[in-house]
């Protein structure tokens, strides 16, 4: 608790230092946002609604040591109150995840009305010469390029449902990377980890060609071999983008382990007028088809695995997007899931209200088929407001 | 002496309106471009109730690589923009990932103004997409001008069905450009203001996009500096380079 404290500390101290600092030669930035989000939870058989408060702060520390050594911290403060904090029991233990090798989430304060969880999810040093990019550290390994579902992304897997974490986790992962072009690099990744089960080695080589970025992935992922590429070009003026991953068992008889293809296309295209189209889908042949949403309950939210993003062996996605004006932009994502039994939408509106402070109104909703025909399963409403600095 | 200097007078305007109206629209290009150019500048997006403001920094060498950073507000801060010929990705630092764009976000509106992605990181030229063909001249605010309508070329990548543009006769500069679609109706009118010194060229400073249909609405470009000709290498153009530069 008082580590997690006195990094707080240090980080603000530093980044007012910066202001002293100025225009000379920058030596060090900080930014970040204040966020608050509400949420409405119309959970099913309750009369009353559940009302949930996070006021979450992120705090991005860049400290350019050198020409060409950088340091970076990141850190998110996250102070949890409302109905659903006293209602379920130990709340606390929830934010205070830790998926990596060193533990980075401390709870400065675990009441049963309010808790406040500070996360360091980046804490990296990055070395930089000619051609070779050296991180050491706590960093996020992107490998994906799809909107929806990344097949690609085997370090650090995130669920499209989570939108109020846009950074990711990180991962404490050493990665050499060598720029061997314009567009084009070979990248060598592992994690640290003293559990065999949960180690992640992996090598990336992008390569472009024929107006195509493509990448091809080999490694072993968490008992699993893989196997994988993907591609982001075009098809006259649509952006078409593909990923797929072979997940192999290192061991087929370890318990939970099974061998799946993961493939994910997308195509998108963005009309004159601003309206936006992404279309993806998602084939994960290792599962067997799950009928409504009994499947999400199988899922581990907290530490979600590339293989199993969705519970489902198939799913489609489409998101459509429309700037009313520039100050107000409307979404609509809408997912499917197998045997017309269940789907998801995911209305947004998003609004600038002044610079650098954002209105966000968003629905969560899934719905299940019943005896009477579709009904939405505990609806979750969210208004986000959004200072950034 | 009279007759030496009408024939003289005659000879000028004969060489003046002789000059091939393509050979003038690339000389106002290149005045503005230069070979390669590094500019920073404040994009002001206006309406009639609000205002926006962003600040880029830009680099551009010829017509195929060109490097868009935005350094403010705080919420868009470090993302980029890369264009290598036909190919354009964007860099979000805050979700660490660099996206490639689909051709047809080239029309998009740039960060909701009421410029174009074409207009910032230029794919289409109205040197090499278009034909040209000199109209005339007109008084654009005092400046003598020429007016050249461009008919794009049948394969050019551009949705406009036709440009007028003015160019000063004295100093070649673009004054005044007005872009039609295919079924010659007013989308958008640029207005070239400011014209000054900076960066050892005597140009405009202010460049005003305003949409036909949206008469009190608008979005200007302000630069606040710029440096022509200097050497940029290639590799500066690269996914490595758009993350890295400050």
């Amino acid at each position: 608790m008082k580590t997690g404290l006195k990094c707080l500390l240090l980080t603000i101290l530093i980044g007012y230092s910066r202001t002293q600092a100025q225009e000379k030669e920058i030596k060090w930035e900080l930014s970040g946002y204040v966020k608050d989000l509400r949420t409405l939870f119309f959970v099913d058989g309750m009369d009353s609604v559940v009302t949930d408060n996070l006021l979450h702060n992120r705090l991005n520390f860049q400290w350019y040591a050198h020409e060409n050594l950088t340091a970076r911290i990141e850190l998110r403060n996250r102070i949890f109150y409302g109905e659903l904090v006293r209602q379920i029991p130990r709340f606390g233990r929830l934010p205070d995840i830790n998926n990596d090798f060193f533990d980075l989430s401390f709870n400065l304060i675990d009441d049963r009305s309010l808790v406040f969880n500070t996360t360091i999810d980046r804490i990296y040093l990055e070395y930089n010469k000619n051609n070779w990019e050296v991180r050491v550290g706590r960093q996020r390994i992107n490998w994906g390029i799809n909107l929806a579902w990344n097949p690609n992304d085997v370090f650090n897997a995130y669920s499209f449902f989570d939108f109020d974490y846009e950074e990711r986790p990180g991962s404490d992962a050493i990665r050499i990377k060598k720029y061997t072009g314009i567009a084009s690099s070979m990248e060598l990744a592992a994690n640290i980890t003293d559990d065999m089960d949960e180690w992640v080695v992996a090598g990336l080589w992008k390569m472009n060609k024929w107006n195509y970025d493509f990448q091809f992935l080999a490694g072993v992922a968490r008992q699993d071999i893989v196997l994988g590429s993907g591609w982001a070009g075009s098809i006259k003026d649509a952006g078409f983008k593909g990923e797929f991953t072979w997940f192999k068992p290192l061991n087929d008889h370890e318990e939970g382990a099974f061998e799946t293809f993961l493939v994910s296309l997308s195509a998108d295209y963005s009309f004159v007028n601003g309206l936006y189209l992404n279309g993806s889908f998602l084939i994960n042949t290792g599962l067997e088809s799950a009928a409504g949403l009994e499947g999400f309950n199988t899922l581990n939210f907290d530490r979600l695995d590339t293989k199993r993003v969705l519970p489902f062996p198939y799913a489609t996605f489409l998101q459509t997007s429309y700037p009313v004006n520039p100050l107000l932009t409307a979404a609509f994502s809408w997912m499917t899931f197998p045997g017309e039994a269940s789907f998801f939408v995911n209305p947004t509106l998003t609004a600038s209200v002044f610079s650098n402070f954002d209105l966000d109104l968003i629905g969560q909703i899934f719905y299940e088929k019943k005896e009477k025909g579709y009904e939405a399963n505990s609806p979750a409403f969210f208004i986000r407001i959004k200072w950034s600095f | 002496m009279k007759i030496f200097t009408n024939v003289l007078f005659i000879l000028l305007s004969l060489g003046v309106c002789g000059q091939d109206a393509t050979e003038i629209i690339r000389k106002a290009d290149e005045k503005m471009q230069g070979k390669s150019n590094r500019a920073e500048m404040t994009m002001t997006i206006q309406r009639p109730d609000w205002q926006r403001e962003i600040k880029i920094k830009s680099w551009a060498k010829g017509q195929e690589l060109s490097l868009i950073l935005i350094t403010a507000p705080a919420r868009d801060k470090g993302a980029a923009f890369l264009k290598r010929d036909k190919e354009l990705w964007n860099w979000q630092p805050r979700i660490d990932r660099v996206i490639k764009l689909p051709p047809s976000m080239m029309m998009q509106s740039w960060m909701g103004s009421d410029f174009t992605n074409d207009d910032l990181v230029k794919q289409s030229s109205i040197v090499t997409d278009y034909h040209h063909q000199l109209l005339g001249d007109t008084l654009i605010d005092h400046y003598d001008c020429y007016k050249i309508v461009l008919i794009p070329k049948d394969d050019a990548p551009v949705v406009w069905g036709k440009i007028d543009a003015y160019i000063t006769k004295e100093d070649l500069l673009q004054k005044l450009i007005k872009y039609y679609d295919e079924d010659g109706y007013l989308i958008n009118t640029m207005i070239l203001k400011d014209i000054r010194d900076i960066g050892g060229r005597v140009i405009p400073t202010r460049l005003e996009m305003i949409p036909a249909d949206e008469e009190e609405q608008k979005t200007v470009i302000q630069y606040v500096n710029i440096a022509f000709d200097v050497d940029i290498p290639d590799q500066f153009f690269s996914l490595q380079n758009m993350k890295k530069v400050r």
